[in-house]
C-alpha cells in the first residue's frame, strides 16, 4: 500500500529518537531555553490548552472546514465532471480562468478579501477552503485529461460509445489515480492555507490558538498544537492514501 | 451466426497532417480499396512498411479520425461516424483497468439496448474463469483477448487489428493467432489486419494489400489460398513470399524490402 511521505520504518525510529532526544535535552540539560518547552510542562499546559484555548471545539472548527471542503469538493468534481471535462464550455472555461489567480497571488491573500467581505463565521471558513480547494481539483483535473491514454477513447469511440459516455465513463475514471495521488498535497497545502487564515481572522481554529498563544508568549501550548496540527495531517494524508488504494485499485500508466 | 456478407470501400482516401510550424505531411494518398466480407469471416492484411499510415488508414475506417479527402463506404453507404460496424483495437492495451473482464464487456451495454451474451464472449476468447480479474498488471494477451470480447460484443462487420502481435511474446502470439483464427470461422466477422511481417500476413489473411511509405499508397493486392496455407504448403508460401518481395521492389526498389521483415 502507498504510505504518506515519509512514514518508513527509518523515519518512525529517527522521529522516535527525536522525541527522546527532547525529553532528555530540554527535561534535563537544558531545562530553561527559549528554542523549546521542557516535556514535562507540555504536559502540565494540556489542560490549559483543552480548557482555556478550548482545544475541542477549536480543534473541530478546523477539521470541519477541511474535510467537510475536501468531501464537498469532490462530489462537485463528480456532479459536474460532465461539464467540466468539455473541451470548450464557458463554465469550465471560467473556472479555469481563475487559474491565473492561483497561480501569481498566494492563495491566503485571497484568504484577506474574504475576511474582509464575508462576517466572521465558520461559513466564511468553509466558502473560502471549500473554493480552493474545488478550483485546485478542477486545475488537476483539466491538466490530466490531455494525459489520458488515447487507446481507451479511441476503443470507446469505434464501439460507437458518445461523447457524454466516454467524458463520464472513460477520461473521469482514467484520471482518478492522478487526481486522488493529488489529493495528500493539496490536504496539505490547504491545512496551511486554513492555519494562516485563522491565524488572522481570529475567532476559532487552530490557527486561532496559534495567534493566542504567541499572543500570551505560551511556548508549551505552541508545541503542543504544532504536535497536534502535525499528527492530523499524518491522518489524513495516511485516510487519503486508504482511501484511494481502496477504490482507485487501477493505474493507467 | 452467419450474416450477410457486407462491401468496404474506400475511395481516394488521402490524409494530411499540419504541424504548427505549417509544415504539412501527407500521409495517405489516394488509397483505393474495396473488401468484401463473405458469409463466413476472412481476413484482410495491409503489408506496409514502418511509418506508412497504417495506424491513420484504420483510423480512418473506423471514423474515429477524418480523412483530408476521399470516402469510406459500407454497403454503399458513406460512413461519416463510428458506429460500431467496425471496431478498431489499437495496438496497445485498450481494455478498461478499472473494469473487471466482465465489467469490461458489458461497458457496451451503456450504449447498446440489447442484451449481451458475455458468457459466451467470455468463453469465446477463452476467459472463463477470470470474469472477476481486472486487466492490470495482466499480460498483453490477456488484455488483447478483453479487447477482442469487447469488440465482438457490438457484433461488427469488420474489426481493424493494429499491427496486434508486434509485443506479444511467441508463445502468446501463436494462442492469440489460433484464437482470431477461431472467431473468425465462428462469426460472420472479417478482420483487418496491418502488419510489417510477411509471415505474418501470407499464413493469416485471403487477401494481402501492399502498401508504401511517404506518402502512404497500396499499390498491390495478392490474393491467397487458405486452403494450401493450412497444408503448409511451402512451395505456396514462398511464391507468395515471391510475390510479395518482387512487386515491392518493381514498385519502389529493394529499401523497401529491408523495412518490411
Amino acid at each position: 500500500m502507498e504510505k504518506p511521505a515519509g512514514t518508513s520504518k527509518k523515519n518512525i525510529y529517527i522521529l522516535i529518537a527525536y522525541f527522546f532526544l527532547w525529553i532528555i535535552l530540554f527535561e534535563y540539560i537544558l531545562p530553561v531555553n527559549r528554542f523549546l518547552p521542557k516535556p514535562s510542562i507540555v504536559i502540565l499546559s494540556l489542560k490549559d490548552l483543552w480548557n482555556f484555548y478550548r482545544l475541542p471545539q477549536n480543534f473541530l472548527y478546523s477539521v470541519a472546514a477541511i474535510y467537510l471542503s475536501l468531501i464537498v469538493s469532490y462530489l462537485l468534481l463528480y456532479f459536474l465532471r460532465n461539464i467540466l471535462l468539455l473541451k470548450n464550455h464557458l463554465f469550465a472555461d471560467i473556472i479555469l480562468s481563475l487559474h491565473w489567480f492561483f497561480k501569481y497571488v498566494p492563495a491566503i491573500i485571497l484568504g484577506l478579501f474574504f475576511i474582509y467581505w464575508l462576517p466572521q463565521s465558520f461559513y466564511t471558513e468553509f466558502i473560502f477552503i471549500f473554493l480552493t480547494s474545488f478550483l485546485m481539483m478542477v486545475i488537476k483535473l483539466k491538466e490530466k485529461v490531455p494525459k489520458v491514454n488515447k487507446e481507451f477513447i479511441e476503443a470507446a469511440i469505434s464501439l460507437g460509445a458518445g461523447e457524454k459516455i466516454i467524458r463520464e465513463k472513460i477520461i473521469w475514471k482514467a484520471v482518478q489515480p492522478d487526481l486522488l495521488k493529488f489529493f495528500p498535497d493539496l490536504h496539505f497545502f490547504l491545512w496551511s492555507v486554513l492555519l494562516a487564515f485563522e491565524y488572522i481572522k481570529g475567532g476559532f481554529g487552530l490557527g486561532n490558538i496559534f495567534r493566542m498563544a504567541l499572543q500570551y508568549k505560551d511556548l508549551s501550548i505552541l508545541f503542543s498544537t504544532t504536535a497536534i496540527v502535525g499528527i492530523v495531517i499524518y491522518l489524513g494524508s495516511f485516510s487519503i492514501l486508504y482511501i484511494k488504494n481502496k477504490f482507485i485499485h487501477w493505474s493507467t500508466t | 451466426m452467419r450474416d450477410e456478407p457486407c462491401i468496404l470501400e474506400l475511395k481516394n482516401v488521402s490524409k494530411f497532417f499540419s504541424g504548427h510550424s505549417g509544415f504539412k505531411l501527407h500521409v495517405l494518398d489516394n488509397i483505393n480499396l474495396k473488401i468484401e466480407s463473405s458469409s463466413y469471416g476472412a481476413m484482410f492484411s495491409v503489408l506496409a512498411p514502418f511509418g506508412a499510415g497504417k495506424t491513420s488508414l484504420l483510423k480512418i475506417i473506423a471514423g474515429i479520425e477524418k480523412s483530408s479527402g476521399g470516402i469510406v463506404k459500407l454497403n454503399n453507404l458513406e460512413l461519416d461516424h463510428p458506429s460500431g460496424k467496425i471496431v478498431f483495437i489499437p495496438e496497445k492495451p485498450s481494455s478498461f483497468p478499472w473494469l473487471n473482464v466482465k465489467q469490461n464487456i458489458e461497458f457496451v451495454s451503456t450504449f447498446r439496448k440489447y442484451k449481451l451474451n458475455v458468457d459466451h464472449l467470455i468463453n469465446l476468447v477463452g476467459l472463463t474463469g477470470y470474469e472477476n480479474h481486472f486487466p492490470n498488471e495482466r499480460s498483453l494477451g490477456f488484455r488483447f483477448r478483453i479487447s477482442l470480447a469487447r469488440a465482438l460484443a457490438v457484433e461488427p462487420k469488420f474489426i481493424l487489428l493494429d499491427d496486434p502481435f508486434k509485443n506479444f511474446l511467441k508463445e502468446t502470439k501463436r494462442e492469440i493467432i489460433d484464437l482470431i483464427e477461431e472467431v473468425k470461422n465462428s462469426s460472420s466477422t472479417c478482420f483487418i489486419l496491418t502488419t510489417t511481417n510477411i509471415s505474418d500476413a501470407i499464413n493469416l489473411s485471403n487477401e494481402i494489400f501492399l502498401m508504401k511509405n511517404h506518402p502512404g499508397q497500396i499499390f498491390h493486392s495478392i490474393k491467397v489460398e487458405r486452403d494450401k496455407i493450412k497444408a503448409l504448403d511451402k512451395n505456396y508460401f514462398a511464391s507468395i513470399k515471391n510475390q510479395i518481395e518482387s512487386s515491392y521492389m518493381a514498385y519502389e526498389g529493394i529499401h523497401l524490402i529491408s523495412e518490411i521483415k
